[in-house]
């Protein structure tokens, strides 16, 4: 039963995959001129274009030439960088790394601001903090995050200068955890802003219909105490609601931390695509595109046979 | 006299009118649609209203603050008139979020028709080509979209459109799949309607609402996409005004001059946030249940 279940989510997973490794092939294709050049960029010599044809198969016929690419890619060669002539690989990996670290403490910020207002504001929907919950809610689910990490920077970093405005590191002598603590703080508030707004209202919402229900009623006839109420009774029913939720969140929290980067300067993957983007180095583009998309794709797989497990030993209980 | 004691005559509403009663009955609804009113009005009478060329150096001064002499917003870091690129940056946010909500809509109906009401196979190839889709977060397949045609209006419109594609198209599919099995549906197809007829004149007039309100909850967000598009320098090129380009160009002088920043940072804000609220208030009159 549960071997099935895991076995259908990756057959489905397996034919994503598969679909995304051919939108970031094709992305090759609609790059603007010929492969090659694209490829190589617009300096390069004739012969280095040809060695390059013969090598990506680049005269067969394009089933040919997705095979010899996704050979390439499963092995690791993404191809060479124009900008930097690096190994595309050698490129993204520690930006994938510097990305994840980024991302991570928005969704730590964005799940706990998230939940705790969410259940503030359904404890008692209709009061004060609830209506300026709701409002804030509003108002930053409409943000770009691009804009309000300038914000943050004007005053944050300076005006008051609590924080540095950009960069992960200090420039001279830094690196070590609490130089780049201080350095993530701005970037993850501004990556966490729109998710933990849209987790406040849904966690309401879920938490509104729970303490609806007839055993929370129950249970406050009894005389149990609201903070207790909402703590044991509730939020144990609401558990795999709100991990539902968060999945759902990281499309948005992922593009956050895109925009986040070029804003704050972060060396990770979202600054590497927007420079990859503005020099038309291609091949960056597509090795970036992919390691996003394969994340996004691995994380939901996780969210959704974590969800299915909860939803079974909940059945159990 | 005689007027007032006739009864209505028995002729049944359109669902059409009957729709625009209801919205137009619902006060919050209303005035939200006049605040965006307002603001097509200002996109539209741009060149009217706005007070100096916004393409031309007009103030003695670059980053002139609020409220400096003949120029009320200030003047941007080319000394442009801050006010004038804000109006008409108005044109181009309600052009790149619309035109490819409706776009898409248009599309994504005729798609989710046809899967929906096929089944089968054709359902299942569709749902499985969506499913790549959902597996780019919406900005990364924006950005990709958007990197590899290179800069420009078009550019950014066809990307919100191909963003927005499976997402719409998903809806219309179910909402097909729920008016198909209704009795007069069925009643159509074992009369021997043909399949273009029962599809176009029961299923479609049955199925666009829920398609509609979803779309209209989309817009705020691709305002904010688009503008994002613009900031990195995706969008129309300098020096036509955009708001995500003008917030751009605005960082640079941040220090100084931060309301270079903020005012088109804020437009951006608002009319997403207007459009957020048009369409939760069209969720929770049509199908109060999903509100929250």
């Amino acid at each position: 039963m549960i071997v099935h279940a895991i076995l259908g989510r990756t057959a489905r997973v397996a034919f994503v995959l598969f679909g995304v490794s051919v939108i970031v092939f094709g992305l090759l294709q609609f790059a603007p001129g010929d492969v090659a050049t694209a490829l190589l960029g617009p300096q390069a010599s004739d012969s280095a274009k040809e060695l390059l044809r013969e090598q990506l198969g680049l005269n067969k016929p394009i089933v040919t030439q997705y095979f010899l690419w996704l050979g390439n890619t499963l092995q690791g060669d993404f191809g060479v960088s124009i900008i930097s002539r690096n190994t595309v690989l050698g490129e993204v990996v520690p930006r994938f790394l510097n990305s994840v670290l980024l991302a991570s403490a928005a969704l730590v910020i964005a799940i706990i601001l998230g939940v705790t207002v969410g259940i503030a504001s359904a404890a008692r929907a209709g009061g004060f903090f609830d209506r300026t919950s709701s409002a804030s809610v509003q108002v930053f689910g409409a943000m770009p995050p691009f804009w309000l990490g300038l914000v943050l920077v004007y005053f944050f970093a300076l005006q008051f200068r609590w924080f540095p405005a950009t960069g992960m590191t200090k420039t001279f002598g830094g690196g070590d955890a609490w130089d780049i603590a201080n350095h993530l703080v701005l970037p993850a508030v501004t990556a966490a802003a729109a998710s933990a707004a849209v987790i406040v209202r849904m966690v309401r919402a879920v938490f509104l219909e729970v303490l609806g229900s007839d055993y929370i009623l129950v249970a406050r006839a009894r005389g149990v105490r609201s903070w207790r109420l909402l703590m044991h009774h509730a939020l144990p029913n609401c558990m795999p609601h709100v991990l539902n939720i968060i999945g759902l969140q990281l499309g948005y929290l992922i593009g956050g931390t895109l925009f986040t980067e070029v804003v704050f300067a972060w060396p990770g993957i979202g600054q590497l695509l927007y420079k990859a983007i503005l020099g038309r180095d291609v091949a960056v583009v597509q090795a970036c595109v992919l390691f996003i998309a394969l994340s996004f794709v691995l994380i939901n797989l996780a969210v959704d046979l974590i969800n299915d497990f909860l939803a079974r030993k909940m059945r159990q209980s | 006299m005689t007027a007032a004691t006739n009864p209505a005559p028995l002729r049944p509403k359109s669902a059409l009118s009957e729709t625009m009663a209801r919205l137009l009955g619902d006060k919050p609804l209303v005035r939200l649609l006049i605040c965006l009113a307002v603001l097509v009005l200002v996109a539209v009478l741009a060149p009217v209203i706005s007070p100096h060329d916004p393409l031309k150096a007009v103030a003695d001064l670059s980053n002139m603050p609020i409220g400096s002499d003949g120029l009320l917003l200030g003047s941007d870091n080319q000394a442009r008139d801050l006010l004038a690129r804000t109006i008409y940056g108005t044109r181009i946010s309600l052009v790149v979020a619309i035109v490819p909500t409706v776009a898409a809509t248009t599309l994504s109906v005729a798609i989710g028709l046809l899967a929906g009401y096929a089944g089968g196979r054709v359902d299942a190839a569709l749902m499985a080509v969506l499913d790549v889709f959902f597996a780019f977060p919406i900005v990364l397949l924006a950005i990709a979209v958007a990197g590899v045609m290179g800069p420009g209006l078009l550019t950014i419109m066809v990307s919100i459109f191909v963003v927005l594609l499976p997402y719409i198209t998903r809806v219309a599919r179910t909402s097909t799949m729920q008016v198909t099995q209704r009795t007069y549906v069925e009643a159509a197809r074992s009369a021997g309607a043909p399949a273009g007829a029962i599809l176009v004149r029961y299923v479609l007039p049955n199925m666009i609402g829920p398609v509609l309100v979803y779309a209209t909850t989309l817009i705020g967000l691709m305002i904010v996409v688009a503008s994002g598009l613009s900031f990195l320098g995706l969008g129309v090129q300098p020096p036509t005004a955009d708001w995500g380009a003008m917030v751009a160009e605005g960082s640079g002088v941040l220090r100084g001059s931060p309301h270079v920043t903020f005012v088109p940072g804020a437009m951006i804000v608002l009319t997403a946030l207007l459009f957020n609220l048009i369409g939760d208030r069209l969720r929770d009159l049509f199908d109060p249940r999903k509100g929250s």
